[in-house]
């Protein structure tokens, strides 16, 4: 039964959503409410890579990410669920000799963070993955703390435990509209009943616009498509997590066995749908073969579409609202797996204390109106920041 | 008792499958992702019905009310050899 | 060889082998007939495990030899996870099989079985939390257990598939009694018309049927499998009739496209009338040891009996819910197989009369009336079968349980409607409960087996459920196109009117 009144409420019942409630409730904070218009993680909190990584190109990301790293590997213990996190380390392949220079100058920077990543020659990786293409391979870089997670898993493990710390989730109830009196958030109505409420975080995903709008904010972001593709099961053959910055493209070898990889299609369009395209899949079933050509006879069993609200950086966005009071952002994620853990906490610290914490005060919003997005070039996804010059 | 499976391609049991509603994933989406029926190789063509059934009789819930889990491409697991064409959809219209 | 499985006189269908030939199971030599399907000739030899389950082990036999189950899948010339029901022999083929180990026959991994209650769905999320260390070792033994068949070799690079567009007139998806039927009517008309077939002939799984009947207008009985020959035939002479077999049609994408693969070729089709016919899968009942070798889907039996020419076995007994079952115990008494019995799970007042049921009646074969199977006997293949009575006046104690020893078991299962590619092309269904055992998602068809516009379903995928009703349909289907495309004649109305009287009758 909803209550008439909560604390806080937490519009998006995902990994981000239920990472924030669970942190509250740990810390005491009073009474919680996650709103999910579907079943728990029914968005991109499912239907993502799985991918755990902190070797990124840049200050920002690395000081978040390795934060979260460092929470992932106390995780299952933490929330009492096994959320799976495999161990396998997180390769980026580098196919040319120019992307072999950036791998080099990448893992500079990251020892600089003090990241434990390696520099791999053409033969340590093929020593590593035999059955990669020898001719899509120059190097590349390993985290070998890196590796993947059941997301599925996660989004349990961190439902579970919000709840019995006395976090109220309901899921099958669709957030219909947020009430603003004089610059501060009164209320939320929901498909069920309103609640009223002076903090509302906006932790809804691929809908994070929609809901931004019903305060009548406009965020930088735009929806995109990314679909995967899932095989058949085969015995193990690639044991790390692969990125590759040359098809980009990104891939790992499931539980199962089954090879699960996503890619980039540059000519695909911002949607919300989650239906599947054909350009998509051919342009991925071209790109996994050119990598591994024994993948060709290796059968497509499955394949799905999630959305993703996607800043024009890739960064999040993590924080308050300068015109309206008691509405925060949670959104904005495209490596949203990977920095849930971090993102919950820190932003549960945020909205305890009232300061910033430091790992998360970069991905602002208002870093977009100053014109000064984070830039980070080791990032799969390509960034939109120079060729379309903050078309957001 | 002998094991009655339901789920082939991996095994799942009908008790393993009474298990798991009982535990609380009783939403046919999070049944199929905790437990991994219909999405073996055989993608819920030898198990469909029969999951249906026993999450019907067990949820209480009356089969006409059930939502079937959204059906996507591939129909049958194709090689992905086969889908690696030479051009892309759309790389005709460019030119 | 024990050529003794190998049918050579049948009453109904003349079985003319190919030239022999040799291929390789796992380093060892076995005969085979050139034309027939991989488990075919291993079956014929004297293989009964096919495979292991995946995650228990459990020793797995040919099931459906449709190309649906997973309980075939072997490594052949270097190919992971190949369906061996589906693909044809050729000489000198290296078979190998999967995820077994010393072999199919005694693996060791099967001790799974007996520890399962350690590792029931999901136990690793609940348990191997603390200590990190003990999870460690535990993920690296997780890993190395995962999956089925080998990754091929990456030393010959996959040749570039070409890909072709086609914006046919009618495309009709399936070349089953119904796709056949539709065609047909389309093609009188003069419509361009493209059928797309998975296998390599056209008739769907009547080809593998000997059961008689008459259809609408034929005036005389013939076999099933008569009936879809002469359909093909009939098919071949319009030229604006083409035909791709071979090929799979497996998905409906987001721009609208329906995307077919083929021998060497990938296949985008924007068409401007599509009918859907791509008939069912049977599904089984579940029930304890439901997946012992020597368990047949009827289909599968079928295929094996009149596609191939091999027995499954010698005694047989029949699970069905319907007056199916008698008719595939007619086909497999014919196939010189002793059928000890049948059991059917309604009542001997509801289940009716039909000309298989007295042929079964009057070769005194068993008729269990409300049973149904309990279990299978057997730890490697099937040694017997326990039926149980159901609660029925006729019964004076259900539950009665009635062992009979055999070494197959056929299932004659619910179908249930091949509609994915509506579904992905977002349809809508509703369920249709037959009887308390068996209900169908069926797709929203409107009139004139239309679904929307310029859209049809016809046959098992629409929810059709015998083998007249699917002709008409795919009659209306066909005629409906024609007209939907401006190109019927005013006859189109006529038959049309005629076909829907015969579908109501």
């Amino acid at each position: 039964m909803i209550k008439s009144n909560y604390d806080i409420v937490i519009i998006g019942g995902g990994v981000q959503g239920l990472a924030l409630a669970y942190n509250l409730a740990k810390n005491k904070f009073g009474s919680i409410a996650v709103i999910e218009k579907s079943y728990i993680g029914s968005g991109a909190s499912s239907r993502n890579g799985e991918m755990l990584r902190s070797a990124f190109a840049s200050n920002e990301w690395i000081q978040f990410f390795d934060k979260s790293m460092q929470l992932w590997e106390t995780l299952s213990a933490e929330l009492d669920f096994n959320v799976m996190f495999t161990h396998c380390g997180y390769l980026v392949l580098a196919s040319t000799s120019k992307e072999f220079e950036l791998c080099r100058e990448n893992v500079n920077t990251q020892h600089s963070f003090g990241l434990k990543t390696k520099l791999l020659n053409q033969r340590d990786v093929l020593k590593l993955i035999p059955a990669l293409n020898p001719e899509m391979v120059s190097g590349g870089t390993l985290q070998s703390n890196g590796g993947f997670a059941r997301h599925d898993a996660v989004v349990w493990a961190y439902a579970g435990a919000a709840k019995r710390l006395g976090v109220d989730i309901f899921p099958y109830t669709e957030v219909t509209g947020i009430q603003v009196e004089a610059g501060t958030v009164r209320s939320v109505k929901t498909s069920k009943s309103e609640i009223s409420t002076s903090l509302v975080v906006n932790a809804a995903g691929g809908h994070a616009g929609d809901v931004a709008g019903m305060v009548g904010v406009s965020l930088p972001s735009q929806t995109y498509r990314l679909e995967m593709i899932v095989t058949e099961p085969l015995k193990p053959f690639l044991h790390p997590m692969l990125a590759s910055l040359n098809t980009l493209s990104y891939m790992h070898q499931s539980t199962r066995g089954e090879f699960v990889g996503g890619a980039e299609t540059e000519t695909l369009p911002p949607a919300k749908s989650l239906k599947s395209t054909l350009v998509a899949t051919q342009d991925m079933a071209r790109k996994f073969t050119k990598l591994f050509p024994g993948l060709a006879s290796a059968r497509l069993m499955r394949q799905w579409g999630g959305i993703v609200d996607m800043t024009p950086d890739i960064a999040p966005v993590i924080g308050p609202v300068k015109k309206i009071e008691g509405f925060i952002l949670d959104c904005g994620w495209v490596y949203g797996f990977v920095g849930a853990p971090a993102a919950g906490e820190l932003l549960a610290q945020y909205i305890m204390t009232g300061k910033m914490p430091p790992e998360i005060q970069p991905f602002n919003v208002e870093r977009f109106e100053k014109g000064e997005p984070i830039i980070d070039r080791s990032l799969v996804v390509p960034s939109e920041t120079e060729t379309e010059g903050g078309a957001a | 008792m002998s094991k009655k499976i339901v789920c082939f391609c991996h095994d799942i049991t009908e008790t393993d499958l009474i298990n798991t509603i009982e535990a609380g994933y009783d939403h046919i989406e999070m049944l199929k992702r905790f437990t991994g029926v219909f999405m073996g190789p055989c993608q819920g063509k030898m198990c469909m019905q029969n999951v249906l059934k026993i999450f019907a009789r067990e949820t209480g819930q009356p089969i006409e009310s059930l939502r079937v889990p959204t059906l996507r491409p591939p129909a049958e697991p194709i090689p992905l050899g086969s889908l690696a064409t030479e051009t892309l959809r759309g790389d005709d219209d460019k030119e | 060889m024990t050529d003794n499985l190998r049918i050579h006189h049948h009453p109904v269908v003349n079985f003319n082998h190919g030239k022999q030939i040799s291929i390789r199971f796992n380093g060892r030599p076995v005969p085979a007939y050139e034309g027939e399907t991989i488990a075919a000739a291993l079956y014929a030899s004297g293989i009964r495990i096919f495979s292991r389950s995946m995650k228990y082990h459990r020793p797995r036999g040919l099931y459906c030899l449709s190309g649906h189950c997973s309980q075939c899948l072997m490594r052949v010339n270097g190919e992971p996870n190949v369906r061996v029901c589906q693909t044809i022999v050729k000489e000198n083929m290296v078979i190998e099989s999967q995820n077994a180990w010393p072999s199919l026959q005694f693996d060791i991994a099967a001790i799974a079985g007996k520890l399962d209650f350690l590792i029931r769905p999901g136990f690793y999320y609940r348990y191997l939390i603390k200590p990190r260390w003990l999870y460690h070792i535990w993920e690296r033994f997780l890993r190395n257990a995962a999956g089925i068949g080998k990754i091929a070799d990456n030393s010959k690079p996959p040749s570039p598939v070409k890909r072709i567009q086609a914006s046919p007139q009618v495309l009709v998806i399936g070349g089953g009694i119904a796709g056949m039927s539709a065609a047909l009517n389309a093609v009188r008309s003069g419509a361009e018309v493209w059928l797309v077939e998975k296998e390599g002939k056209l008739g769907g799984r009547l080809q593998y049927d000997t059961r008689e009947f008459e259809l609408p207008e034929k005036g005389s009985k013939k076999y099933a499998f008569e009936y879809v020959v002469e359909m093909a035939n009939k098919l071949a002479n319009y030229t604006c009739f083409h035909l791709l077999t071979n090929t799979t049609a497996f998905g409906w994408y987001e721009e609208d496209v329906i995307a077919a693969t083929g021998p060497g070729k990938f296949w985008e089709f924007e068409p401007q009338c599509t009918i859907i016919a791509t008939g069912s899968y049977e599904t089984p009942p579940v029930f304890e040891n439901n997946d012992l070798p020597g368990i047949f889907l009827s289909t599968g039996i079928q295929r094996l009996m009149h596609r191939d020419g091999v027995l499954p076995g010698k005694q047989t007994v029949v699970i069905s819910s319907s007056n199916e079952g008698y008719v595939i115990a007619k086909q497999l008494y014919e196939a010189g197989i002793s059928v000890l019995g049948i059991a059917e799970s309604r009542s001997g007042q509801s289940s009716n009369a039909c000309p298989e049921k007295d042929f079964i009646l009057s070769k005194n074969i068993p008729v269990f009336h409300s049973h149904k199977i309990k279990s299978a006997i057997g730890k490697k293949q099937v040694k017997g079968v326990v039926l149980e009575s159901l609660p029925d006046p006729a019964n004076s104690n259900p539950g009665t349980e009635t062992k009979i020893a055999c070494d197959t078991i056929c299932i004659s299962g619910s179908r249930a409607p091949a509609n994915d590619l509506l579904f992905q092309h977002g349809c809508g269904g509703t369920y249709i409960i037959n009887c308390p055992d068996h209900f169908i998602r069926k797709p929203e068809v409107n009139n004139y087996m239309s679904v929307s516009d310029g859209l049809y379903a016809a046959g098992e995928a629409g929810g059709s459920n015998n083998i007249k009703q699917s002709f008409i349909e795919g009659k209306i289907a066909g005629l409906s196109a024609t007209k939907y495309l401006g190109i019927g004649d005013r006859l189109t109305d006529e038959k049309l009117n005629i076909a829907v009287e015969q579908l109501q009758r």
